[in-house]
């Protein structure tokens, strides 16, 4: 059934996840280099062909290079124009990871929906982009849609170790925001399984899983061991344990303890955006309130 | 001699020197300018002087050989691009080993040269091997690099940190100067605000250091973890040369909560005076 030309047709939603990756899905292409291959041999036969009909020399003789000379040309001006479309996607993608660094969120997600909407020219672009994307949903509490990419990404894209554990560490959490504790449990010990048993991540990810489900004193020591590994690996992100980690030690009623660790991540961190990140550290938030920084900051 | 397996070591790359790879591309562009004026001066002859058949033979055998060249030069080009990667998963043999085939073969596109430079110069600097660094991206530098364009901030940044720390400042001063000049992306504004602040601490230029704290806070907060606290100790410094007590303090308590404060003044033991 087709829509009546008088009814005004519904604007397609922002970040439609299912449509995004269906429309983005790269189309095969084929190496030009056949094509010329291929060109040339048919103006090889052709110009048998011609010769045996009885075309004059002379014709013959004009039309060869300059059939061969459209053909090359034909062949630099289609790779001049490849290579400006991988630039400018490339610049497209850069463009996006700099928006999501500098937590520019509707920019970047503008730009992210605008390159998902056809198909990119490589996949490497594609699955970039789908990275960035799980980040802008995220931003955006679209926890089910963030967890609808990256399995999506984790089932049929083989990554980078160090991608692949960040982005299952990634999907552990947006499915703790979305309460499917059972999911994250499993998707806790899939990382584990992946090798990355005591990284960064993972730890993040089950210091988050015992403070949401009420285990603190299992939070704070897995807080206290890994520690050094989370100040070297997550660089000012090490903001989030220490939120968490205070969060956890005002459950156990440690308030010195909860104190420090709460100025420790407000010192690496805004207020609003730790927040932001875990609903459940508000009240601790509330309770002791941000270090102190030079006017400026 | 009868060998046996315990006593044939086993196979070690033998590292590129940048002397060796500066050579190779040097012959390589003479090379395939000359192929490319023997193509077409082939090319014009028979056009102009040949019969039918001289041309036609000439154009299958400029045709066939032109294919043949391009093919063979995309393995180049396909191991160069490939080499990045794994300079930037840590995998600098395989990347070692990549570079050499790419950078010993014969390749007719310019374009693939001169990225296996830019690379090789990337894998030197992060093995910190920063003189041949420095040596491989000045080379890069004084080609017309054309469609490659973009490598030149990239060279010229590679080349401005290798210089501060070679202590050749006068080099590092013009490479900086340069980039000035430039549009830089996000990551590259981090690498020259990392390698400005070294060079700028070198040569005691504190006020300029200390000038827009904030900015510099926010982007030293998207660096990896040992660059993002090296800068800000860097800072702290700054502000303690300046008489910005509050800032030194909040500084370098977030420097203590990023890295090992020992190891970090270890490496640079300018800022030893912050923790004394």
């Amino acid at each position: 059934m087709t829509a009546s030309p008088s009814q005004p047709s519904l604007p397609e939603p922002f970040l439609d996840v299912p449509t995004l990756l269906d429309r983005s899905v790269p189309q095969a292409q084929v190496s030009r280099v056949w094509y010329f291959v291929g060109g040339f041999l048919l103006v090889i036969m052709g110009m048998a062909v011609l010769a045996s009909v009885g075309m004059s020399e002379g014709m013959t003789q004009a039309l060869i290079p300059l059939v061969l000379m459209l053909l090359v040309g034909g062949m630099l001006v289609a790779s001049f124009l490849t290579v400006q479309k991988h630039r400018a996607q490339g610049r497209q993608i850069e463009a996006i990871e700099e928006f999501v660094l500098l937590r520019n969120w509707t920019a970047a997600a503008v730009a992210v929906e605008q390159l998902l909407l056809s198909p990119p020219r490589s996949t490497t672009v594609r699955v970039q982009a789908l990275i960035f994307l799980t980040s802008v949903l995220s931003r955006y509490s679209r926890h089910a849609d963030a967890i609808m990419v990256q399995d999506y990404l984790l089932e049929n894209v083989a990554m980078d170790p160090s991608t692949d554990n960040g982005l299952r560490a990634g999907r552990a959490i947006a499915m703790l925001r979305e309460d499917h504790l059972f999911d994250a449990d499993r998707a806790i010990a899939e990382l584990r399984r992946m090798g990355d048993r005591e990284g960064a991540g993972v730890t993040l990810v089950e210091i988050y899983r015992d403070v949401k489900t009420g285990h603190p004193a299992e939070a704070v020591q897995m807080f206290e061991r890994r520690l050094p590994t989370l100040r070297e690996k997550l660089g000012h992100r090490v903001a989030d344990a220490y939120a968490l980690a205070a969060r956890a030690y005002d459950l156990l009623n440690r308030e010195d303890d909860a104190r420090q660790a709460w100025r420790r991540a407000t010192m690496l961190a805004p207020t609003v955006e730790l927040t932001r990140r875990y609903p459940e550290i508000t009240a601790t938030a509330n309770r002791f309130g941000p270090s102190a920084a030079p006017v400026g900051m | 001699m009868e060998t046996t397996a315990t006593t044939v070591p086993p196979p070690t790359t033998h590292p590129i020197t940048a002397r060796t790879a500066i050579a190779r591309l040097r012959r390589d562009l003479a090379l395939g300018w000359f192929l490319k004026v023997t193509i077409a001066v082939v090319l014009i002859v028979a056009i102009i002087g040949g019969d039918e058949t001289t041309q036609t033979a000439a154009f299958f055998a400029v045709g066939i050989a032109w294919v043949a060249l391009a093919m063979g030069s995309r393995r180049g080009s396909q191991l160069a691009a490939g080499s990045s990667s794994l300079i930037a998963a840590g995998l600098h043999e395989a990347a070692e080993v990549q570079l050499s085939h790419a950078i010993g073969k014969f390749s007719l596109f310019r374009s693939a040269k001169l990225l296996s430079i830019h690379h090789l110069a990337l894998l030197r600097h992060t093995q910190q091997r920063f003189d041949e660094s420095a040596q491989l991206s000045r080379a890069l530098l004084g080609h017309r690099l054309g469609p490659l364009r973009a490598l030149t901030k990239s060279a010229r940044l590679m080349l401005a940190s290798a210089s501060v720390h070679l202590n050749d400042l006068p080099a590092a001063y013009t490479a900086i100067s340069q980039l000035y000049a430039q549009r830089l992306s996000l990551g590259e504004a981090l690498h020259l605000l990392r390698t400005q602040l070294d060079y700028e601490s070198r040569i005691g230029a504190w006020t300029h250091m200390a000038n827009g704290l904030p900015v510099k806070v926010q982007l030293a907060e998207l660096m990896p973890t040992q660059d993002a606290a090296a800068v800000q100790a860097l800072l702290a410094l700054a502000a303690r040369k300046t008489g910005q007590k509050e800032w030194e303090e909040w500084l370098c308590q977030r420097v203590g909560m990023l890295t090992d404060v020992g190891e970090l003044t270890t490496r640079m033991p300018l800022l030893r005076e912050l923790w004394a």
